[in-house]
């Protein structure tokens, strides 16, 4: 199974068959996830960090709102109505549905990179959030804010040689480079590469600072945040101005690398914790978006519409609540307390709410991590996602949850009514999942919604000739065909003539040259094969291609000769 | 064995072993899927492959040179379609030996699993 996160909820899943062995560590504070899970940890984290920001939530919110504007549409009284309606719905729609596909491998590459090339430098004075974020799962004495940089590049630089990341690179390295099937990684993936090594040649730029860069250059763009709120248009029009906008925020990135500096300085004054859009941002946008339909959900839900509006509104209390790990245990309640137990082995004891004393009660363990404030969050939860016992590391304080509907900002004192609502807005979704599947047949049936499918061909089509652009800026004129042709369906397995071991070799290479670790000799060991093979082999396609480009060559003032790839 | 041809399903693999293997057997037998897709709004990691292998005389000396290659010293989930009665789960171990080449003893070990006559390269005389 694929560790995954939905651009729409942000809800992360993490795939792994040791949860049940892991997820007992971290029920203590200082408790550590395995060193071979942070590549994944860094990509999912990345994804979440990046669906928190402006633009992803306003693509959220108009999802959702066409989502119930087309339940409107199917429970209007008039023809007239149900035409409105569905017009409106088709409009959210594809914008939202515009804004996915054309951000989808960026933000696999921005994830990607992540995983396989960020690092915590020394001298940044922030770190990216999905690095901060890792520190409390990984670092030594994480809880002191003073010592909080021990993920160190060694760390990183070990794991990153290790089997199970050199076979995710290799993997990545052979998706198609082509967008139109497999969601564009590797186009992503060398597109957000390229901008990297163009934002080099204006200074040092580390690569976490340049993912901080990029987040706010491509995720905050509040220009693009207008365009996709803007009335005045209607697709085409509108899907056209989107499109024009994030492709030219992508080829000005690659051209010039000043871009940079004029995004980080902002960010380091800004939010600290890597949080992205506030709660109040995100209800504003909310109340703004939605304040046009006729559903009042201060009332009981008493249509299809007024349930998805409300659940929606309840799961968007839940986007930064990252779900670290999930197992099934048994809890025993006894004065205030609950002991949990897998089968006979006592895992922790927890403080209890409103729970009456009881043995042996079935309830979904759970470890959360806030993303706003910090705090690593376990709670056990019975029947119904009712929460039965809970504790967060640091306390967690009174917290202000939004009622997006009321437009109140409710202060609730007690730590179970807000993770009460945290925990129910996780499942929220399901309910609004729900609401949308009894009403298929008929939401299917809805003529202009249905146009969102042709939109998203032309908007592939788009995606396929901006990323193939940025991914391979470097190759000549006259490479440029048979590059693509080797690589649109195989990547670089087309290129380096369908031979897996030269694949392999690359995937060392680009992993070694990020990783920090200088050891030529004993990092290409590995394969059989001295520094100087390695380079002998991969050479001539670097030269002939220009895709990559691989040296052993001091490039920098002070640096030691080690072996050097860009990809 | 029944009607159905027999056939071994083997999944967790990375796009570029999927690639690999299947430019290694002979063309139109094996076919391959990506295990799990993204719909809608999911993003996330890199997904696994799972290939759908013939069972033949062709395809099992080469099933068992890549196992070899990329298997090395490790133990294999593999599922086998051999008698018309579903798929059962399998384990192969893929070490060297000094008694015999390792090819060989993974082929053996196929073979047996498969159930079908003339895949043994040590036995020419029982190829259909």
């Amino acid at each position: 199974m694929r560790s995954i996160t939905d651009a729409l909820t942000n809800q992360v899943v993490f795939s792994t068959p040791q949860v049940r062995d892991w997820l007992p560590e971290l029920l203590r504070s200082e408790g550590k996830l395995p060193a071979d899970f942070a590549p994944a940890f860094l990509h999912e984290a990345t994804h979440h960090w990046c669906f928190s920001a402006p633009v992803q939530t306003v693509v959220t919110v108009l999802a959702m709102r066409g989502r119930a504007e087309a339940l409107l549409a199917i429970e209007a009284a008039t023809p007239g109505e149900r035409a409105h309606w569905e017009r409106r719905a088709a409009e959210d729609l594809i914008r939202a549905d515009t804004a996915l596909e054309l951000y989808r491998p960026l933000a696999e590459g921005l994830a990607t990179f992540t995983e396989f090339d960020v690092f915590p430098a020394r001298f940044n004075r922030l770190l990216p959030a999905p690095l901060e974020w890792a520190v409390r799962f990984y670092g030594e004495g994480a809880k002191t804010e003073r010592n909080r940089r021990p993920l160190t590049l060694a760390q990183l630089g070990q794991i990153r040689l290790g089997d199970d990341v050199r076979r995710r690179k290799e993997s990545l390295l052979a998706q198609p480079l082509s967008c139109q099937d497999g969601g564009g990684y590797l186009a992503g993936y060398m597109t957000v590469k390229n901008l990297w090594r163009g934002s080099r040649r204006d200074g040092p730029w580390t690569a976490d600072r340049f993912l901080q860069a990029a987040y706010r250059w491509f995720y905050e763009d509040e220009e693009l945040v207008s365009l996709l709120l803007d009335t005045s248009m209607r697709a085409p029009e509108s899907v056209t101005a989107i499109y024009r906008r994030m492709a030219g925020r992508v080829v000005d990135g690659i051209g010039h690398g000043e871009w940079l500096a004029s995004e980080y300085p902002d960010h380091v004054q800004g939010t600290a914790d890597g949080a992205a859009e506030s709660a109040s941002g995100l209800a504003a946008r909310w109340h703004a978006a939605f304040a046009g339909l006729p559903i009042d959900l201060t009332e009981p839900p008493a249509s299809g519409a007024a349930m998805f509006a409300g659940m929606a509104s309840l799961g968007m209390q839940s986007r930064d609540l990252m779900l670290i790990g999930t197992m099934p245990c048994t809890a025993d309640v006894r004065a205030g307390q609950a002991r949990i137990r897998d089968g006979d082995r006592d895992l922790t004891t927890l403080t209890t709410g409103d729970a009456s004393d009881r043995d042996g009660v079935p309830v979904t363990l759970s470890v959360y991590f806030a993303t706003r404030g910090g705090q690593r969050v376990i709670t056990a939860a019975g029947t119904g996602s009712a929460l039965i016992c809970w504790s967060t590391e640091p306390e967690w304080p009174s917290y202000p949850l939004e009622r997006f509907w009321s437009r109140k900002t409710a202060i609730v004192p007690r730590n179970q009514s807000a993770l009460s609502a945290l925990v129910q807005g996780m499942r929220a979704y399901q309910i609004a999942d729900r609401v949308i599947s009894a009403r298929s047949k008929e939401l299917g049936a809805l003529r202009e919604p249905a146009q969102v499918d042709g939109y998203r061909r032309q908007t592939l089509a788009m995606v396929d000739d901006l990323y193939r652009e940025c991914a391979l800026c470097d190759v000549s004129p006259k490479q440029s065909g048979a590059v693509w042709s080797r690589m649109r369906g195989d990547g670089f397995y087309g290129l380096l003539d369908r031979d897996a071991d030269k694949v392999r070799l690359l995937a060392l290479a680009g992993l070694y040259s990020s990783s920090g670790v200088l050891d030529d000799e004993g990092t290409f060991r590995k394969m059989d094969m001295t520094p100087a093979e390695a380079l002998a082999t991969l050479r001539p396609y670097a030269k002939r291609y220009g895709v990559f480009s691989i040296s052993d060559h001091i490039t920098r003032p002070f640096e030691i000769p080690r072996v050097s790839c860009s990809i | 064995m029944g009607d159905v041809e027999p056939k071994i399903r083997m999944g967790d693999l990375s796009r570029l072993e999927q690639l690999e293997l299947i430019d290694a057997l002979p063309t139109g037998q094996a076919e391959s899927q990506l295990q799990e897709t993204l719909q809608g709004g999911m993003h996330g990691d890199l997904g696994t492959w799972q290939v759908v292998i013939e069972v033949s005389f062709a395809t099992l000396p080469v099933l068992a040179a890549w196992l070899l290659r990329r298997r090395k010293a490790t133990v294999v989930e593999l599922e086998i379609e051999s008698d018309g009665q579903g798929w059962t789960r399998h384990s192969l171990r893929i070490e060297t030996s000094e008694q015999s080449p390792p090819d060989a003893d993974v082929l053996r070990q196929l073979t047996a699993m498969t159930r079908i006559p003339g895949t043994d390269p040590g036995n020419p005389a029982a190829r259909p």
